[in-house]
């Protein structure tokens, strides 16, 4: 951005400052000023050009990029330093300064001013008609490389990347202004340079494995270049059928002319879990008392309490921390090196990488190898092709524990006392008298991750031809041949150690293989007409035809009964086991596009979008469909009337158009018949309607509206706004019609779902020295979600929201707390006309639009400083309003037998007249306190210091030494702090609940080197 | 020039797009291509029998706990029962109860007539198209199956929605929707008249039975026959108060179809698959579904039932009917239960000795010929003629089976066509009942149900008529159906 500043400044400034500098220039006193001009790799530029402003005099950088010019003295001086290839810089010159350093950046950063919405189609930044948000890789680099979508947390307003690790393998869902849709996806379309990629189903679940690794990881993040996520109707109609959710262009690195380096980096770090940011529990002593007061407050004799020092278990002597049994350091180790080289005829950038990461969940492990070619054969200056291809190899370890560990009573212990691992607990469990059983201990997931196998290998490539001729200035005719599969391998074991693994009938060990093939084909041949007549009119024009050939296979198969647990392929299994099952998906697409874009003098753009979309999902009445967009944007700064000196940008962008969203299962359309078991009739195959054919099904259609204006003070500040309106329509919604016609819930175009929204981002180059560089940029949104059709009357009610004409989908569905009664220590509520009463009903639950999921503004912030040859990046992640859910805090005693106890149950109702937040504390209540209220509700405002990178680059001295361009070493931390309003030392709160199994803190050392 | 080959490019894959963007849908089988071979139309005719049996007891929620519920023969076990059975029992169900009866009823009911009416097109269709006698012959049968099975959820449906047929002299009060064709998700269909729905039941049931032709015994009672048509003929003339059809059709039944012998009796119910019965003319084949009934009744465990303690005393001493309401666990059952014995209601419970897991499961009775005798006897009655001695032959002859004995040493005294009609109550109650008759059987003869004083509900007595005696129409129905109507008082 700070580029993009320096371009835009006023003229009327430079000639304020040459005015002042010709004035003094009667009274001349000169002085010496030296200093060196180098690129970004501390290159020396030989034969730079260095004009002071505006002016003859100058002076041209010898070969170590050094120079030596006479400037007035007792001034600041603007000089100009120039070099080919290299974007033009002016420096404003200290009257003390004598000696200096410029860093001219290359030709490519110019592309910095460009935004590339994909399909050749390129907009200038600065008349931007859309809403496109850029990621670049200086601001991804230092991030964690364990998937490419975890990287945007925070950047981009607008776009919310929900984490959810509940289970041992973290799962990210992206929303880009909020959900548009509610049985359709509602995730953003993924395209590595031009190919769309598989990234799971409507949910991100890969189809056909039990366990989902998303094929977002499988990508090097070290690879990309930048990351351009498209948000409005004018980026996104383009994309048509797919773009309802938004779209995220991922570019990879490529090679530019004249220019050979090699790079190598290699990090390491190390991750754990930050320990207060777990779920605080009580201590064993504590868990004792209690389960002894709920124990006799349930009116249970205390002679049969449960746990009894016995053989097996030594409970009064036992004091588990399961934290330390599941959790530890992981640690990753990185090395990427890549070779970039251009000539006149080819330019070539090469790539290999190698990730190994171990999690701070023991027994998960992700290990990735990835190369990449990318090179551009120049025939002539007509014809040019492009091959861009990338495999990578990864190999994922995967051990589920589900938040359940965290319940798990202190007393009980994973091992015997032999040291075995421990699959047994023996206790009582009659209410009456103490009769010692053997239990089952299922939660002791530790033998699992011991002895089961879960693991899967992934070959994923992605390969594309890109063909481009140029057979007038202007004319770009390109064939563009795309292709992503991914493969994947999953195999998962019980052994006959587990309880998982053991049956009744002797058939002990289960093994599970199956595999995924994955591929996307697409094919686009377009137009690209870019050229600017009078000086004045820009014309940019693409015309084109898609075809896109997604499928997907799965099959798997199953069997158990092994001889021992060295032997776990199917083929070993007790003959009268294994079963196996295959499937198979295929959808066709075809489109046609046109794009057209005109700016006359900088400051007026016109733009328009047109997609026609065939899709073979839909029946044939309601197969094709029309996307199309119009925008505009005005340069007020531009005019000639504009004069605001401290302004220097001001102008203003709309957008209104639609795009789809066809991500939804097709099997509605047509309606099924289907053999399955739930059908047959007295063992005969008996087939029923699965579900009823609805010809009309077509794919939701969301219009955007979108507005924005940006301002640009001083050179150095510049600030967006917009805001939108998407309306999706058609929505499909998967709901009831007569039971008369079919009971089966049906998926059907009625409903209606708005989202509004504002975002604003905020750059500010704040210090902006030569050897001191502060710039500061500030994102925030806020969304609002409301259902405003569905059909007829219906809604769908869901455990803790409902959708409901007329309501958010994001506002909590609840019973309303009461409180506790002073008299009895019973819990109360609210019923449904609110009034008081003493027993849960989920009857009573209402909809509390005061209480939605939805934030009042969220985004991040980043610091970036630059001093002498130290880079600091600091950037924060936040969220305000909002609320969040949990069942897990407290439930007054229900479970104390069994379960672990929140800090939050030491405190409850004692005797009449305590006013107090928690019930009366007693086992087997009974009495539903604990379930869904508003008493369960967080507060979800938290500020979060997602990551603090410091990095040194060696002084170019010690570089030429070591014959080095360049080298760099960074001390990174990854997730450092979490604050959160509710936050006590011994209390839970959010900063306890936001990660379920808290959050992963991280340290690395990255060293990188370019030759 | 190479501009012009792409533009002749995209003319081509223009002119061709329609069929790149055919694909054959490997694995979802389409309706079409599911009816396009006879495999599919003979598994359709399964899968409908299927629907009738989660209908009638296959899920929770059900007709037959629904009748038996809202009747006088079940104690309600308040520990284990939901809240939708103890709702039904004390008459208290609402439309919101949207989990249970009012809901489960009626839409399982629809969904035998959606699956019937999309089996009698394709069937018809297929018949048409083939032109092998052994596929004409397939969709024929499942032709008739599919219209038998849409009369009889109509009929059942109007009996649970509707006040009986005689509550209006010319049965014009408002019925159930009647649906003769397949629908699409646009149709509103409004309630009909309870006399247009008993005209469709009708119309189809003589339909049905002239795809099956006449037949003279009934060759597989776990699927639907040309008998059982005669014999739902009997009982939907029966419930119309047509005397003299619902004699007729019962006689054509109880001439092709004998009594079971005592010494089988309560083998038909607890032995089922070794001993389906002389008598049965359709009973559904709970294998693999026995959950809902066990559930229901099984007393050694969590159960929601069990008879009224008065159901006993109903029975004389010698009657092999009573067996069935007293549950003696067997020696292959856990300790605390070997030999103990439980009241509980039997006929839907299969012993648990039995060897081969593929036999042990219940057939729970849609049809079956003692009916027919009762419903013989009833028409006789109450017939023109008042034939009452003819009526007491029938009640003799299911008594004689019952207690063993012959049919000169049962002595019934009746003095008035009252006191046959009693006779007959009684009798229905003693052989029909926990079979999904009972509240049905007050509702058509528009009589006071009165509970037995050891019942456990808190509603003993419901006049007639009165609105809680048929369900409401569940709210989500109300919703997205816009034509519907809320029964009164609902």
């Amino acid at each position: 951005m700070q580029i993009f500043f320096s371009k835009a400044t006023p003229k009327g400034v430079i000639l304020l400052i040459c005015l002042l500098f010709l004035s003094s220039f009667a009274y001349a006193q000169t002085r010496i000023l030296t200093g060196v001009v180098i690129d970004e790799d501390k290159v020396p530029l030989t034969g730079a050009g260095i004009i002071q402003t505006g002016t003859k005099n100058g002076a041209v950088a010898d070969k170590d990029g050094c120079f030596s010019m006479n400037i007035p003295a007792g001034k600041k001086v603007s000089i100009t330093f120039s070099y080919i290839g290299m974007e033009t810089k002016v420096v404003i010159v200290d009257p003390k300064e004598n000696n200096i350093e410029v860093v001219l950046k290359s030709d490519m950063e110019l592309d910095a001013a460009i935004i590339n919405a994909g399909y050749g189609v390129i907009q200038n930044k600065e008349n931007l008609t859309g809403s496109a948000f850029e990621v670049r890789s200086e601001d991804l680099r230092l991030k964690p490389s364990a998937r490419i979508d975890d990287l945007l947390v925070g950047q981009v307003p607008g776009l919310n990347v929900i984490e959810d690790d509940s289970t041992g393998s973290p799962k990210i869902k992206i929303r880009i202004r909020g959900d548009g849709s509610l049985s359709a996806s509602c995730e953003p379309l993924w395209v590595i340079d031009g190919v769309p990629v598989y990234t799971g189903n409507r949910t991100n679940t890969v189809t056909g494995t039990s366990y989902t690794v998303s094929p977002l990881s499988y990508m090097n993040p070290d690879d990309i270049e930048s990351m351009t996520v498209l948000k409005d109707a004018s980026t996104t109609a383009l994309y048509g059928a797919d773009g309802a959710n938004g779209v995220i262009l991922v570019t990879t690195k490529q090679a530019s002319e004249g220019r050979t380096s090699y790079n190598i980096s290699v990090k390491y770090g190390v991750t754990g879990i930050a320990r207060e940011t777990t779920r605080k529990f009580v201590t064993t002593e504590q868990w004792w008392d209690l389960a002894k007061l709920g124990w006799a407050n349930s009116g249970r004799p205390m002679d049969a309490f449960p746990y009894r020092d016995n053989e097996h278990n030594s409970y009064s002597t036992t004091s588990t921390d399961w934290f330390k049994e599941y959790f530890g350091i992981g640690q990753n180790t990185e090395i990427n090196f890549s070779a970039s080289t251009g000539t006149k005829k080819l330019d070539n950038f090469f790539s290999l990488g190698v990730y190994f990461a171990t999690t701070p969940v023991k027994g998960v492990k992700q290990q990735r190898y990835s190369l990449r070619d990318r090179v551009t054969l120049k025939f002539t200056h007509w014809a040019k092709a492009e091959f861009n291809i990338s495999a990578t190899y990864n190999h994922d370890d995967l051990f589920s524990v589900s938040n359940s560990y965290l319940e798990v009573i202190p007393i009980f212990s994973p091992y015997n006392a032999d040291g075995s691992l421990r699959l047994y607990n023996y206790y009582s469990t009659s209410d009456t008298e103490y009769k010692e059983q053997t239990r089952k201990f299922v939660y002791n997931k530790i033998p699992e991750r011991e002895y089961n196998d879960n693991y899967q290998n992934n070959i994923g490539v992605n390969a594309d031809a890109t063909v481009t001729f140029t057979p007038v200035k202007g004319l770009n005719l390109v064939s563009q041949t795309g292709f992503s599969t991914i493969n994947i391998y999953e195999a998962t074991y019980s052994s006959s150690k587990t309880l998982s693994g053991m049956s009744e009938s002797g058939l002990n060990g289960y093994s599970r293989r199956s595999g995924v093939f994955s591929t996307v084909f697409s094919q686009i041949l377009r137009a690209n007409y870019n050229r600017t007549f009078f000086n004045r009119l820009s014309l940019s024009a693409m015309a084109g035809v898609e075809w896109t050939d997604k499928n997907h296979y799965n099959l798997n198969a199953t069997g158990n009964g092994f001889v021992n647990d060295h032997i776990k392929e199917i083929a070993y299994a007790d003959s009268s086991t294994p079963k196996g099952s295959s499937n198979y998906d295929r959808t066709k697409s075809l489109s046609y596009m046109a794009h057209a874009s005109l700016t006359f003098d900088k400051k007026y753009t016109l733009a328009g979008s047109w997609r026609r979309q065939g899709n073979s999902a839909f029946s044939e009445f309601s197969r094709w469909s029309n996307f199309w967009s119009v925008s505009g944007s005005y340069s007020l700064h531009r005019e000639k009337f504009f004069k605001v000196p401290w302004m220097h940008q001001l102008s203003f962008k709309a957008s209104f158009g639609n795009n789809g969203n066809s991500r939804i299962d097709t099997s509605s359309s047509y309606g099924s018949y289907s053999i399955s078991s739930g059908s047959y009739y007295g063992g005969h195959a008996g087939a029923s309607q699965s579900s009823p054919a609805n010809p009309g099904l077509s794919w939701e259609t969301t219009w955007i509206t979108n507005v924005g204006i940006n301002l640009g003070f001083i050179n150095r500040i510049n600030i967006a706004f917009e805001y939108y309106h998407r309306r999706t329509e058609n929505v499909l919604y998967s709901g009831r019609v007569s039971s008369v016609i079919t009971d089966a819930s049906v998926m059907r175009n009625v409903g209606e779902i708005t989202n509004n929204g504002i975002e604003f981002t905020l750059d500010a180059d704040i210090i902006k020295r030569p050897n001191f560089n502060w710039d500061l940029s500030i994102n925030g949104a806020r969304n609002r979600n409301m259902i405003t059709k569905l059909y007829k009357d219906t809604y769908t009610g869901f455990f803790d929201s409902i959708w409901v004409e007329g309501a958010s989908k994001d506002a909590w569905w609840l019973v309303r707390w009461a409180g506790v009664d002073p008299v009895t220590g019973a819990p109360m509520w609210y019923d449904y006309n609110g009034d008081l009463t003493y027993t849960f009903n989920y009857s009573d639950r209402v909809l509390l639009p005061q209480y939605t999921k939805q934030p009042e503004l969220a985004g991040g912030f980043t610091n970036a400083f630059k001093i002498y040859d130290f880079d600091l990046r600091i950037m924060m992640d936040y969220s305000f309003g909002g609320w969040d859910y949990t069942l897990n805090f407290q439930d007054d005693g229900q479970n104390i037998i069994d379960e672990n106890a929140t800090v939050e149950e030491l405190v409850y109702w004692k005797k009449p007249g305590d006013v107090c937040e928690n019930p009366k504390f007693v086992y087997d209540h009974g009495t539903m306190s604990y379930y869904n209220s508003t008493r369960c509700l967080v507060s979800a405002t938290y500020i979060q210091l997602r990551s603090v990178s410091l990095g040194y680059n060696l002084p170019s001295k010690v570089t030429k030494v070591l014959r080095m361009r360049s080298a760099n070493i960074s001390l990174i931390g990854d997730n450092l702090y979490l604050w959160t309003p509710g936050q006590r030392a011994n209390k839970n709160s959010y900063t306890t609940m936001k990660y379920n199994m808290g959050m992963r803190r991280g340290g690395s050392i990255k060293l990188a080197v370019t030759f | 020039m190479k501009k012009i080959i792409y533009i002749i490019l995209a003319v081509v894959s223009a002119a061709s797009c329609g069929k790149f963007l055919n694909v054959e849908k490997i694995g979802k089988a389409t309706i079409d291509s599911f009816f396009s071979e006879i495999g599919g139309v003979t598994a359709a005719g399964e899968g409908l029998h299927k629907d009738i049996l989660t209908f009638y007891g296959g899920s929770s929620g059900n007709l037959v706990t629904y009748a038996e519920t809202a009747g006088i023969t079940l104690n309600i076990n308040t520990v284990d029962a939901d809240d939708g059975e103890k709702l039904a029992f004390n008459y208290a169900l609402r439309p919101e109860h949207t989990a249970t009866y009012p809901r489960t009823i009626f839409k399982n009911g629809y969904t035998i007539i959606t699956s019937a009416n999309t089996l009698i097109y394709y069937a018809d269709k297929f018949r048409n198209e083939t032109s092998k006698d052994s596929e004409k012959a397939q969709c024929t049968l499942a032709l008739g199956y599919g219209y038998f099975a849409r009369a009889l959820a109509h009929f059942q449906l109007c009996n649970c929605y509707a006040q009986p047929y005689n509550y209006t002299p010319d049965a014009s009060h408002i019925g159930v929707p009647v649906v003769p064709r397949r629908l699409g998700f646009d149709d509103v269909v409004p309630r009909a008249k309870v006399s247009e729905v008993y005209s469709l039941v009708l119309s189809d049931l003589h339909k049905a039975l002239e795809y099956f032709g006449n037949e003279d015994k009934v060759n597989d009672c776990t699927h639907i026959s040309g008998i059982a048509c005669e014999a739902l003929l009997a009982r939907v003339y029966l419930y119309m108060g047509d005397w003299e059809n619902a004699e007729k059709y019962a006689k054509i039944v109880m001439d092709k179809v004998p009594l079971s012998p005592r010494s089988n009796y309560v083998a038909m119910f607890r032995n089922p698959r070794k001993n389906l019965g002389a008598e049965s003319i359709f009973r559904l084949d709970l294998f693999g579904n026995t959950t809902a009934m066990l559930g229901n009744f099984d007393p050694t465990r969590s159960h929601d039932y069990y008879p009224d303690p008065s159901m006993a005393s109903i029975y004389d001493p010698d009657d092999v009917r009573k067996e069935l309401l007293t549950y003696i666990a067997e020696d292959c059952e856990a300790e605390e239960f070997k030999g103990k014995s439980f009241p509980a209601v039997c006929k839907h419970l299969p012993l648990k000795s039995i060897a081969d897991p593929d036999d042990k499961h219940p057939y729970m009775f849609v049809l079956r010929a003692s009916e027919m005798y009762l419903i013989h006897a009833e028409a006789l009655t109450c017939g023109k003629d008042h034939n009452l001695a003819g009526a007491a032959e029938d009640i003799k002859k299911l008594q004689a089976r019952a207690r063993g004995v012959d049919e000169s040493a049962i002595t019934l005294t009746w003095n008035s066509q009252e006191d046959m009609e009693k006779i007959i109550e009684k009798e229905r109650l003693r052989e029909l009942c926990y079979e999904g008759h009972n509240h049905f059987d007050f509702l058509r003869r528009n009589k006071v149900m009165t509970r037995f004083n050891t019942t456990n509900s808190t509603v003993k007595e419901v006049k007639y008529p009165d609105y809680r005696s048929i369900l409401p129409i569940e709210e989500m129905e109300m919703r997205a159906n816009e034509a519907m109507i809320q029964n009164e008082g609902y």
